[in-house]
């Protein structure tokens, strides 16, 4: 199962599916990230983490652990 | 050194004012000290 | 008759701007009751009779956000007449997820188009006719920035408002979906006013744990609802809230597809990602970052700065004010000490901080524009890892580093902290970093003990933010502070130049609080300190004293006792700690009226005598510092939290938690760090501070309940 933790830098992806509930899932789909949607992974954060992703046309930042909540494919 | 306080009335026209003053401030200051309750 | 008008919209939409642009200088800003969200509403320019009330940046109207859930409280319950939805026209999917929720209050919307400018700029173009048709209310384009279309926008909001003018809702749900929130209307119509009928439908429907607490509906009727819920849940294959979610931006999309044409590739890179290149570059960061707030410091504080301040100290009052008033008594006849009240007590115990709020201002300006130019959202971006390891965001490093100037605007700063216990936790740890105040002190301990040494002020920051850790650590383990951590999901804003009257805007509301708190509070305890330290009893009589009998070495005497285990159970040096209560730079200067020295600003070596009364030893004088540095802030920052923490239970767990740790933590340097260098005696008091370190440990590194249950959920979710 592939998720957005996996993907690389410079990739563009589509979303297939959100996991988990609660306020982070929540937060994820309430920012555009939804089934179908498609994300540009823009950079990583100079320690690491989180990654900047480039969904909707605007630029958002969420945490690699976050990210694996997010399938892909 | 002790000294002894004597009041005259340009004394008591700056305490007068002070304590105006003072009230004012006091006012105020449960002012910002109420907004927190609740 | 009174026209309210809400303001709602995403954070960085230019909110604020169009906000200060309706209203002016007219704005009342406060919290909402109960809470640390800022509550700001003010009445129109040219309009008096028409409130507008700014609410949060919300990207939705979930449960989940303090701010999302006062703001649709109001929205739902006090109904204002119309409301002014502002978009960013360069991002507009994302902001019209918000407008469709919006769309279902039954209250008259007006949507305001904003960033006009950037979109034209872009080469993108939006069908205003469209999209407004399909939206079924009216849009008005605008660039608040440029002052563009406000006019006509106050116009078409307030028409809206008198004559009510509710949207033709737009049919944003679709097939088994729509189906199920109408069988739920029907289900609820009775017990729900029709105006929010289809708000509490959809929310019911997403299962929405605030809205189905609030209705309180029996059983019966939850699990008829229940039921169709589960029926829908099980033909889309998802869970309700992710249903309305992907419908809602599936409709969206398709707006957005026939109103909207771009003329950049999807991901291009637009100015703001090309200068993030080098900004939040792997390497350059970190450095950039450095450099930035170096140059932030070393202007406001280290040069301009210190030349204002020193200024208004030496200049201002020392030569101009303090012999002008003095003449001015003497000359109409007053009395020696009353003198003496009004230019050294209250002026003179007032210049220091005055004298400060021009730096005070001056770093409140960069940061401003730091802020509002998008530029500390990166900051939040490239600190995160680190404080996520203490359960905080990279949001809390800017109260953080603002405390290291002053910790009024800090505390203040952590409205931006989206999680209110997040929130909370920074507001009570960010005075631990040591603030320009506290310089003073900092300098004459380390002069008195080891000759003035360079490196004891980074060594005091690195302290601070030692226990800044430590505490957040702790704290996150308490019930209190315990929770899942905050989503860290944060958007990063286009690369703006700051509105210049916002930054001013911003600058002097911070510099004019600080003043309002110097004039009032200060201004008081200048007074009363004054009085203790100069009158007392002696020989049974009241009157004006010599330093030790005054009424403050009474009281420093009485408490003496609770800081012998802590090395410094000297009345001056306690006396010298109550008035930093007020303000720290007093701790100095009480030490010098106490010590017979007069005004003292920095350590020179002729004060050692002086001040070896207050400190048997050296060891004590160090705890002296940890305890001064650490306790709770100037009365300035304390009044500031007491407005910002909007809780009173809080607000005192705060000063108790700042006071106890900073007491443990000198008795611990003085016992424990005495004891090894052979200047303290093992006693009980050794025992105590013992005790107290594993106490520390121990809360430091006790497994934390929430974490591994959440553990457990994602192990849950991956499965």
């Amino acid at each position: 199962m592939n998720t957005l933790k996996d993907a690389k830098v410079g990739e563009t992806v589509m979303i297939k599916k959100i996991t988990g509930s609660g306020p982070t899932k929540r937060r994820i789909m309430d920012m555009g990230m939804t089934k179908g949607a498609e994300v540009l992974i823009r950079k990583v954060a100079p320690l690491g983490d989180p990654i900047e992703l480039h969904v909707r046309g605007y630029e958002l930042s969420v945490r690699k652990a976050d990210a694996e909540l997010i399938e892909i494919e | 050194m002790k000294t002894d306080i004597v009041l005259n009335t340009a004394d008591i026209l700056i305490l007068a004012t002070l304590a105006i003053l003072m009230i004012i401030a006091v006012r105020i200051a449960i002012g910002f000290f109420r907004e927190k309750k609740k | 008759m009174e026209i309210k008008i809400a303001l709602a919209g995403n954070p960085n939409c230019g909110k604020t701007t169009l906000f200060n642009d309706l209203t002016g200088s007219a704005q009342y800003v406060g919290n909402w009751p109960g809470v640390t969200v800022e509550k700001k509403d003010g009445r129109m320019k040219n309009h008096k009779d028409v409130v507008i009330q700014d609410l949060p940046g919300i990207y939705s109207l979930s449960p989940y956000t303090l701010e999302e859930v006062v703001t649709r409280n109001y929205l739902v319950n006090e109904k204002p007449d119309a409301i002014i939805n502002i978009i960013d026209g360069t991002n507009i999917e994302r902001n019209l997820y918000l407008t469709t929720q919006i769309l279902e209050l039954n209250i008259p919307v007006v949507i305001a188009l904003n960033m006009m400018d950037l979109v034209r700029k872009n080469g993108d173009s939006i069908d205003i006719k469209k999209l407004s048709n399909q939206l079924g209310c009216k849009i008005v384009p605008i660039s608040a920035l440029k002052s563009e279309g406000g006019q006509e926008l106050v116009a078409e909001a307030i028409d809206a408002a008198k004559n009510n003018r509710l949207a033709e809702p737009p049919h944003v749900f679709k097939g088994s979906v729509e189906h199920a929130i109408a069988h739920i209307e029907e289900s609820i119509e009775h017990e729900v006013s029709r105006d929010n009928l289809r708000w509490y439908a959809v929310k019911l429907f997403e299962r929405d744990e605030k809205v189905v607490e609030d209705l309180a509906f029996d059983d019966s009727l939850m699990r008829h609802i229940e039921m169709h819920i589960k029926d829908c849940e099980k033909e889309m294959d998802d869970d309700s809230e992710s249903i309305i979610t992907n419908q809602r931006y599936a409709y969206i999309q398709n707006v957005v597809d026939l109103s909207v044409v771009r003329k950049k590739a999807r991901g291009a890179l637009s100015i703001s990602d090309k200068i993030d290149k080098i900004v939040t570059n792997r390497i350059l960061a970190l450095p950039i970052f450095a450099v930035i707030m170096f140059l932030v410091y070393y202007i406001s504080v280290t040069t301009l700065g210190t030349v204002v301040t020193d200024w208004t100290n030496d200049t201002l009052f020392g030569a101009w004010i303090q012999p002008a008033v003095q003449h001015g008594l003497e000359a109409i006849g007053a009395s020696g000490w009353l003198i003496s009240l009004i230019v050294n007590g209250i002026i003179g115990g007032l210049a220091a901080p005055i004298g400060f709020a021009p730096q005070m201002a001056l770093v409140f300006f960069f940061l401003s524009i730091l802020e509002d130019c998008g530029y500390m959202a990166r900051v939040a971006f490239i600190m995160d890892r680190i404080f996520r390891r203490f359960g905080l965001s990279g949001k809390s490093f800017i109260p953080f580093l603002i405390s290291s100037g002053c910790g009024v605007p800090a505390i203040m700063a952590s409205r931006t902290i989206e999680n209110e216990k997040d929130r909370r936790m920074t507001m009570i740890t960010t005075t631990f970093i040591p603030c320009g105040a506290k310089l003073p002190v900092i300098a004459v301990i380390a002069g008195f003990i080891m000759g003035g040494a360079w490196w004891a002020a980074p060594m005091m920051y690195f302290a601070g933010i030692i226990l800044v850790i430590i505490s957040c650590i702790i704290l996150k383990k308490t019930r209190m502070f315990a929770g899942k951590p905050a989503p860290f999901v944060m958007e990063l804003p286009q690369y703006h130049i700051p509105s210049g009257r916002g930054v001013l805007i911003h600058v002097w509301e911070r510099v004019w609080a600080f003043l309002k708190k110097a004039g009032t509070i200060l201004f008081l305890c200048c007074v009363v300190m004054w009085f203790l330290g100069s009158f007392g009893i002696h020989n049974g009589a009241f009157g004006l004293v010599d330093s030790e009998n005054c009424f403050l070495s009474d009281i420093g005497n009485a408490i003496a006792w609770i800081f012998v285990p802590l090395g410094f159970g000297t009345w001056q040096a306690v006396a010298s700690s109550l008035s930093g209560f007020v303000a720290k730079e007093g701790i100095v200067s009480t030490m010098g009226v106490l010590a017979g020295l007069g005004d003292v600003g920095g350590y020179t070596s002729s004060m050692h005598n002086a001040f070896a009364a207050f400190f048997p030893t050296s060891i004590a004088a160090v705890s002296f510092l940890f305890f001064n540095l650490f306790d709770s802030p100037c009365l300035a920052a304390i009044s500031t939290m007491a407005k910002e923490m909007g809780s009173r239970k809080f607000f005192w767990f705060a000063i108790l938690f700042q006071n106890v740790m900073s007491y443990c933590i000198a008795l611990m340097v003085y016992q424990i760090g005495g004891l090894a260098i052979g200047t303290v005696a093992f006693g009980p008091a050794t025992i105590v501070a013992f005790i107290l370190l594993a106490g520390l440990i121990y809360l430091l590194f006790k497994p934390d309940r929430s974490k591994t249950a959440q553990l457990k959920v994602h192990e849950g979710a991956a499965a």
